[in-house]
């Protein structure tokens, strides 16, 4: 019997999915417990190395929300440079032997905190089907 | 008065880091001039039991990277032994280009050398010859034991190679460098490159192409051409042989100071800038069909540096820590 549990930790941008995230807060949606949400001034500020730190520190997948494009950025285009980023960060963990999975973007505006309870709800099933990501008593332990 | 020791050791490598070596005349002149050379096997005529009777060890010249289990005791007793530890070439200092075989696991890697290559020996494949040493996980030396001299290079340019030779000069009298010090420029390639973009700060990237797909312009700026060069993230000092060459850098000199993965700086300031002027046009779909072009992601990102990079210490946490320290 294990008692391990999906650790998430998701980077929402302030603008559109932090302000989703309120607003869950505030509507009382119940999301996955598993998520950790940090918020960042912008999706285009979530570093490669920012999301190889958090697999580092022990958790087993990460999530990134910006705003929809093409043109609710509220830096006009910081987006599109997440979604470069991710997009090839995704194969160059799958490159290591990573499952690419245990990564994903979404666009969640201001509004849709429905949505962001669903892309949480679903992260976190998908993870709990990957399993750890370490192998053996590290992994769950930790 | 007895003159120090100098021992050159192998790891995996292919014999590039010899051969600038023994080219360089003038350093190799000044290393025999000032040192004893007491073990280097492909000059030399002597043997790995001759290398383990010496009793102190002056200087030890590492080349390679640490591929086998005898590669990693050797590293460890050198350092045990040395007062100065020098980590010779990309492949010592960052794992180099054998080190792209390190995400393979090395009964992989056997079997396929088994598998494809041939001897004139009467045995099937590599039965004829004497028992290798076994495969371990491919680590940089630094990864394994604490380096003095970092001399970086595929192989090390002559001029790398003479400052190298006054560095080592400075700790002739029973001193070692307090922190390591690294036998190259602090600048990135790009400040001292002469294709300089025209308008440097609207860079960008308007699509990816491979080297042969297109006819490089001498005199405009690689990544200007679609050509992903490492410029941006390697440090100066070499000769710049590929750049005049009219081939873009592909890191042989490691990353900045500073720097510890160059794959996800690299995406996260370079590739950002792809198409920047037509993302809204493009749209997700068009910017993935861009970025789909850069197929061989480790051989750009990670050419000289897959050993010491983020992901690859990820991935061997991830594994139980087959390579932890």
């Amino acid at each position: 019997m294990s008692f391990w549990e999906p650790k998430i930790v998701a980077f929402l941008c302030k603008w559109c999915s932090g302000a989703a995230a309120e607003l869950a807060g505030v509507s009382r949606l119940m999301y996955s417990p598993n998520v950790v949400p940090i918020v960042v001034p912008c999706s285009g500020r979530v570093d490669p190395d920012l999301v190889v730190e958090a697999f580092m520190n022990g958790a087993d997948g990460v999530v990134v929300t910006g705003c929809h494009t093409p043109s609710d950025c509220h830096y006009i285009a910081g987006n599109f440079k997440a979604f470069k980023r991710i997009y090839v960060l995704r194969k160059l963990l799958g490159d290591f032997g990573i499952e690419p999975e245990r990564l994903r973007l979404e666009w969640v505006s201001a509004v849709e905190s429905q949505k962001l309870k669903a892309v949480f709800d679903e992260f976190t099933a998908t993870i709990r089907k990957l399993g750890p990501l370490r192998a053996g008593p590290r992994g769950e332990s930790t | 008065m007895t003159r120090p020791n100098l021992v050159i050791v192998h790891g995996a490598i292919c014999g590039g880091c010899d051969v600038a070596l023994a080219n360089s005349a003038e350093a190799l002149l000044k290393i025999l001039d000032g040192y004893e050379l007491a073990f280097w096997s492909v000059a030399v005529d002597s043997r790995l039991t001759d290398l383990k009777s010496l009793g102190r060890i002056d200087v030890a010249i590492f080349m390679g990277g640490v591929r086998t289990w005898e590669d990693e005791e050797n590293a460890r007793w050198l350092r045990e032994k040395s007062r100065v530890l020098v980590a010779f070439g990309s492949c010592a200092a960052y794992g180099g280009i054998p080190g792209l075989a390190a995400l393979s696991p090395p009964r992989e890697i056997i079997n396929v050398v088994k598998a494809t290559v041939t001897t004139t020996s009467r045995g099937e494949g590599l039965e004829g010859l004497p028992k290798l040493p076994e495969l371990g996980t491919y680590r940089a030396l630094p990864d394994v034991v604490s380096v003095d001299i970092v001399v970086p290079g595929c192989p090390p340019p002559i001029k790398v190679i003479n400052e190298f030779v006054n560095v080592l000069s400075k700790y002739t009298s029973g001193e070692r460098p307090t922190e390591p010090v690294v036998v190259a420029g602090s600048k990135a390639q790009c400040e001292v490159c002469p294709r300089k973009p025209k308008d440097f700060p609207k860079l960008q990237i308007p699509e990816i192409k491979r080297v042969y797909e297109v006819k490089i312009d001498e005199n405009k700026c690689f990544l200007e051409q679609g050509i992903l060069c490492l410029g941006p993230l390697t440090r100066d000092g070499c000769e710049h042989s590929c750049i005049s060459a009219n081939m873009p850098c592909t890191g042989c000199f490691g990353p900045l100071p500073g720097f510890e993965d160059v794959g996800l700086r690299y995406i996260a300031g370079v590739l950002a800038l792809v198409a920047v002027e037509r993302e809204k046009e493009l749209m997700e779909q068009g910017l993935a069909k861009i970025l789909d072009k850069l197929l061989d992601r480790l051989g750009v990102f990670y050419r000289y540096t897959l050993p010491r990079s983020r992901l690859y210490k990820l991935k061997l946490g991830v594994e139980g820590g087959g390579g932890a320290k």
